[in-house]
C-alpha cells in the first residue's frame, strides 16, 4: 500500500439527525394495570419490570421498603427461598428488586421461551411473600454488614451526607440510614407494607425485547385477575426540601488518603423548562470525558482519577451534584478549581468550537442510550414516572442542536452562582 | 451464532468484522497483545500507565478525545495482566474517524514530558482510590505474591509499588511503545451497522501503511509446581474478617477451562449455588462468598473468597469452605445441578449477544487466542462437560498443597 493519506486531517463526518425510538404498545389488563411493550431486538429475550408504589417515600422510614423488596425472593406461602432461587437459576434467569425513592421495581430478565415457567413464580413472590422470621434475620444481618463496609468508604460517606444537606435530614430524599434502623425494624411492619403497596393500585408493567405473541395473555393470567385486591398506599406526599443553613461540611476520616468531595445545590426536576438546556451546560461543565472539570482537575492538574457532574431528577425535586475523589492534601486546590470552572461559565461565553463537540457528543450519547429495547424501556419507564414521554427527547435533540453560547452563559449566571452551592467533604 | 468475517493486512494486523444491522452504531475494538505480564519487574504498572498515555495525542493528531467526541463517539480502555484493550462506540456513519484516530496512535504517540507527568499523577490517584483508600483494597497486592513466586502475575496491573510509576522515564515509555504497539501485535474488531468489505477497505487505507515491528517472542518465567500450603495473615482496619484462597489451575486456552468454569459456577454462580446456600443461608457463617476463575493466558487461579459474619471464628469458617470444596470431589454432583449451570451459561451467552460492543470485544479476544470463530463453538464445549469431569477437577484442584490462603483480619490500625 503506498497511497498517501492526510493523517493530519480527519475524515468527513455526518451530524446526527435524530433518534428512532422503539414504538411503544400500551395495553391494560382487566384489573386496570397498565402495560407498555417495547417489542424489538435481535434475540429472543425478555425483560419485564413490575413497578410498585413501594419506595422509601411511601415506607416513611429508611430500610423498610428495600427490605420488603429484597425479601420477596426469600420465600412464599408455598415456595421456600431455596426453591425460588433454584428455579430462577435453572431457567437461566435473573430476578431482582430495586428500591428507589418513589417505587420498587421487580425485574425479570430471561430467555423468552422460559416465560411460562417463570411468570407463575413472579406472581407468587409478588403476591404471597411470606417474610419468614429466619429469612428476615439472615437478610438484615447480611445487610448490616454491607452497610458497615460501605461506611468505610469516603465516597459513600460524602454521598449519604450530601442528600441530608441538600434536602434536610428529615426529608424523604435526605434521611440517612443508620444502625438504629436495623434494630427497630419488625416483621409485622414488613408484612403490613407489603400488603399495602404490592397490589394493582399504582402498579405498572413494562415489557421489552421479543416477548412473543402470547405475552399479554400470560400477563393477564398471572397479574390481571380481579381476585387481586387494590391496596391502600399513599401515592403522593413529599414536602419541599429544606437545605442546611451551612454551606460547608467536613466529615473527617482518620487515615484517608483521598477526600471525597460533593459540591452541589438543590434543583427542580426534569419537568422544568430549563432542565433540558441545563443538560447541555452540565455536559460542558462535567458531563463527559472532555468536560471542563475533567480537563482541569484531572488532565491538567492530575489531582484526581475522575470527576463528573450531573443534574439528578426526583419526582418532587432534584439536585445538581459534582462528585470526585481527590488527593487528600490537595483537597482545597481541587475545590477551588471546581468553583473557578463554574465562575468561568458565568464570565465567558462558550466557544462555538467547544459547543460543536458537546452537541455531537450528546447526540451520539442519546443514540447509545436508546440502543436496544432494554435500555429504551428503562428510559421510557422513568419518563412515565414524571408524566413525560419520548417527546422529552425530541425536544432534547432540538435544544442540543440549536442552543447558543449566549443562552448557556445566561443559564450559568442564573444557576451556577458559587454562593448557591453546598460543599460536603469526607476524608480530610 | 455470530456471523464473522476476517481479513489480515500485509503488516500482520488481523481484522474481524461482525455486521449487526439492528443498531445505528458501531464499535471499534483494538486489542493489543501486551499486558502487565510483559513488564520489567522494576517497572510494574507500566502497561496500565501506558494505556493512560495513549489518550495524550498521537504524532499527527494532537487530541484523541476531541475529534472523536465531535463525531458523536465515546471511548474507553482497560488493561489486564494479559492484554491492553481500547474501544470506541460511535454512529456507524462516522466509522472512519475511529480508523483515523486508532491508526495514528498505533503509528506513533506524541510523547511529551508533560503528558507523562500528569498521567503519572492521575494513575497514582487511581492507585489510591482503588487499592489503598478502600476497605480490602490492598488484597491483590497481598494475594498475588503469595500465589506467584516468579511469574509476572505476582503483581497486579496497577503495579506492585507506587515508586515504579513515580520513577518511570520518557525513554522507557517510548521503548515500551515501540516494543509492543505494532500492527502485528494487535487485533482490530468491528461490530455494528457495517459492511465487512467496507471495513476491510478502511483498514487497508488507514492501517495498511503502518510498519510491522519487531515484537520479541514472549518468554516468561513459569512457576514451579507448588508442593506445600501457603498462608499469610494480615490485620487491617476493616469491618469484618475475610478469607481468600487461591488454587493453581491451567490456562484460558487449555481444554479444562470449561470444566473449571462450570465448577466455579456450581460453587457460586447465582443465589442457588452451593457456597451461598450452605455458608450464607444455612450456616450463617459468611455475609458474602464467591468463587471464580481468572481465565489467564498463562496458568491462572481458582479463587474462593468470603467475608465472615461477626463473631464467627476464622478456623470454623475456613473448615466449612473446605468441606464444601471437598464434597464435590468426594461425592460428585447430580446431572440436574450441572444442567442448571449450563443453562445459565447458555442464557448469559444470549444476553451478551445483545450488545454490539460486547461482541466486538469478544471477537478480538478470541482472535488473539487463535480464532474468532471459536466464539460460536463455546457453547458446545460447555455442553460436553460431564459431572465426572467436574468431580475429577475438584479432586485435583482443591488440595491443601495447591492452596494459598490469605487471612485478612479486622481490628488493625490502618
Amino acid at each position: 500500500m503506498s497511497r498517501t493519506i492526510d493523517r493530519k486531517k480527519g475524515p468527513a463526518f455526518q451530524a446526527l439527525e435524530g433518534i428512532n425510538f422503539i414504538p411503544v404498545r400500551e395495553v391494560a389488563l382487566p384489573n386496570g394495570i397498565e402495560v407498555s411493550l417495547l417489542e424489538a431486538g435481535s434475540q429472543d429475550v425478555s425483560k419485564i419490570d413490575w413497578v410498585f408504589p413501594a419506595g422509601a417515600v411511601q415506607a416513611g422510614k429508611p430500610l423498610l421498603a428495600s427490605t420488603v423488596g429484597n425479601l420477596l425472593l426469600e420465600g412464599t406461602a408455598t415456595r421456600s427461598s431455596a426453591e425460588i432461587s433454584d428455579t430462577i437459576d435453572f431457567y437461566g434467569a435473573y430476578l431482582n428488586a430495586q428500591t428507589f425513592h418513589h417505587n420498587t421495581v421487580v425485574t425479570l430478565v430471561c430467555l423468552t421461551r422460559e416465560l411460562p415457567h417463570l411468570l407463575p413464580l413472579v406472581e407468587d413472590v409478588v403476591r404471597n411473600a411470606a417474610f419468614d422470621a429466619r429469612e428476615v434475620d439472615i437478610y438484615l444481618n447480611k445487610r448490616r454488614q454491607e452497610f458497615l463496609l460501605e461506611s468505610e468508604k469516603v465516597r459513600t460517606l460524602a454521598a449519604r451526607y450530601f442528600g441530608s444537606v441538600i434536602f434536610g435530614a428529615d426529608h424523604p430524599y435526605g434521611k440517612q440510614l443508620d444502625l438504629s434502623h436495623f434494630d427497630t425494624l419488625g416483621r409485622e411492619e414488613l408484612i403490613a407494607f407489603h400488603r399495602a403497596a404490592y397490589t394493582p393500585l399504582g402498579c405498572r408493567i413494562v415489557v421489552a425485547g421479543q416477548p412473543g405473541k402470547d405475552i399479554v395473555a400470560l400477563l393477564t393470567r398471572h397479574f390481571g385477575g380481579s381476585d387481586w385486591q387494590a391496596g391502600n398506599i399513599n401515592l403522593n406526599g413529599v414536602e419541599e426540601g429544606l437545605p442546611s443553613p451551612e454551606k460547608f461540611h467536613l466529615l473527617e476520616k482518620d487515615g484517608a488518603l483521598q477526600s471525597a468531595i460533593r459540591i452541589g445545590r438543590p434543583m427542580f426536576n426534569n419537568t422544568h423548562p430549563d432542565f433540558i438546556p441545563l443538560q447541555v451546560l452540565n455536559t460542558i461543565l462535567g458531563g463527559y470525558f472532555g468536560s471542563r472539570l475533567m480537563t482541569t482537575v484531572r488532565e491538567e492538574k492530575g489531582l484526581t482519577y475522575g470527576i463528573g457532574s450531573s443534574i439528578v431528577s426526583y419526582p418532587k425535586g432534584g439536585m445538581w451534584v459534582i462528585a470526585s475523589e481527590v488527593m487528600g492534601e490537595m483537597r482545597e486546590d481541587a475545590t477551588a478549581a471546581i468553583f473557578e470552572e463554574m465562575q468561568r461559565l458565568i464570565d465567558e461565553p462558550v466557544s462555538e468550537d467547544e459547543l460543536e463537540v458537546v452537541r455531537n457528543y450528546m447526540l451520539g450519547e442519546l443514540l447509545r442510550q436508546f440502543d436496544g429495547p432494554f435500555s429504551s424501556s428503562d428510559i421510557y419507564r422513568t419518563l412515565w414516572e414524571y408524566g413525560l414521554d419520548y417527546r422529552f427527547y425530541d425536544r432534547m435533540v432540538e435544544v442540543v442542536k440549536t442552543i447558543g453560547p449566549p443562552d448557556l452563559q445566561a443559564l450559568a449566571a442564573r444557576y451556577l452562582q458559587p454562593g448557591d452551592f453546598y460543599t460536603v467533604v469526607a476524608g480530610k | 451464532m455470530i456471523e464473522i468475517h476476517k481479513h489480515q493486512l500485509a503488516n500482520g494486523l488481523r481484522v474481524v468484522v461482525h455486521p449487526d444491522l439492528t443498531t445505528p452504531l458501531a464499535a471499534v475494538n483494538l486489542l493489543y497483545d501486551v499486558g502487565a505480564r510483559d513488564e520489567d519487574p522494576s517497572r510494574t504498572g507500566f502497561a496500565h500507565l501506558f494505556e493512560h498515555l495513549m489518550f495524550g495525542g498521537s504524532v499527527n493528531v494532537p487530541s484523541y478525545d476531541d475529534p472523536l467526541q465531535r463525531v458523536g463517539g465515546d471511548n474507553n480502555a482497560w488493561t489486564s495482566n494479559d492484554f491492553t484493550n481500547y474501544y470506541v462506540t460511535l454512529p456507524a456513519g462516522n466509522l472512519e474517524t475511529a480508523f483515523w484516530l486508532e491508526s495514528d496512535r498505533m503509528l506513533e504517540l506524541n510523547f511529551t514530558p508533560n503528558a507523562l507527568e500528569v498521567q503519572r499523577k492521575v494513575v497514582i490517584e487511581e492507585f489510591k482510590q482503588r487499592y489503598l483508600n478502600q476497605p480490602y483494597g490492598d488484597m491483590p497486592l497481598l494475594s498475588r505474591p503469595l500465589a506467584y513466586k516468579v511469574h509476572p502475575y505476582r503483581w497486579p496491573t496497577i503495579g506492585q509499588d507506587l515508586s515504579h510509576i513515580k520513577e518511570a522515564t520518557l525513554e522507557e515509555v517510548k521503548r515500551f511503545f515501540f516494543t509492543h504497539y505494532a500492527p502485528n501485535n494487535a487485533v482490530l474488531a468491528v461490530a455494528g451497522n457495517v459492511v465487512p468489505d467496507e471495513v476491510f477497505r478502511l483498514a487497508e487505507k488507514w492501517f495498511g501503511d503502518l510498519p510491522r515491528r519487531e515484537v520479541p517472542k514472549r518468554s516468561l518465567p513459569q512457576e514451579v509446581a507448588q508442593t506445600e500450603a501457603r498462608e499469610l495473615t494480615v490485620r487491617r482496619k476493616v469491618p469484618a474478617d475475610l478469607i481468600h484462597i487461591d488454587f493453581h489451575i491451567g490456562r484460558r486456552t487449555d481444554p479444562d477451562f470449561y470444566v473449571n468454569d462450570l465448577l466455579s459456577d456450581v460453587l457460586s454462580n447465582g443465589p442457588s449455588s452451593r457456597l451461598f446456600q450452605s455458608l450464607v443461608k444455612d450456616e450463617n457463617l459468611f455475609s458474602d462468598i464467591n468463587a471464580f476463575i481468572s481465565g489467564d493466558m498463562d496458568p491462572g487461579l481458582f479463587t474462593v473468597t468470603g467475608r465472615l459474619m461477626p463473631g464467627v471464628p476464622m478456623d470454623k469458617a475456613e473448615t466449612a469452605i473446605w468441606e464444601q470444596l471437598q464434597r464435590i470431589g468426594n461425592e460428585g454432583l447430580a446431572e440436574r445441578e450441572l444442567q442448571k449451570v449450563k443453562n445459565k451459561i447458555e442464557s448469559n451467552l444470549v444476553f451478551s449477544e445483545i450488545s454490539f460492543l460486547n461482541k466486538a470485544m469478544n471477537m478480538a479476544q478470541y482472535e488473539l487466542m487463535g480464532d474468532a470463530n471459536e466464539i460460536n463453538k463455546e457453547i458446545d464445549y460447555y455442553r460436553a462437560v460431564s459431572t465426572g469431569e467436574l468431580q475429577e477437577a475438584a479432586r485435583q484442584i482443591f488440595s491443601r498443597t495447591n492452596s494459598c490462603t490469605l487471612h485478612y483480619l479486622s481490628g488493625g490500625e490502618q
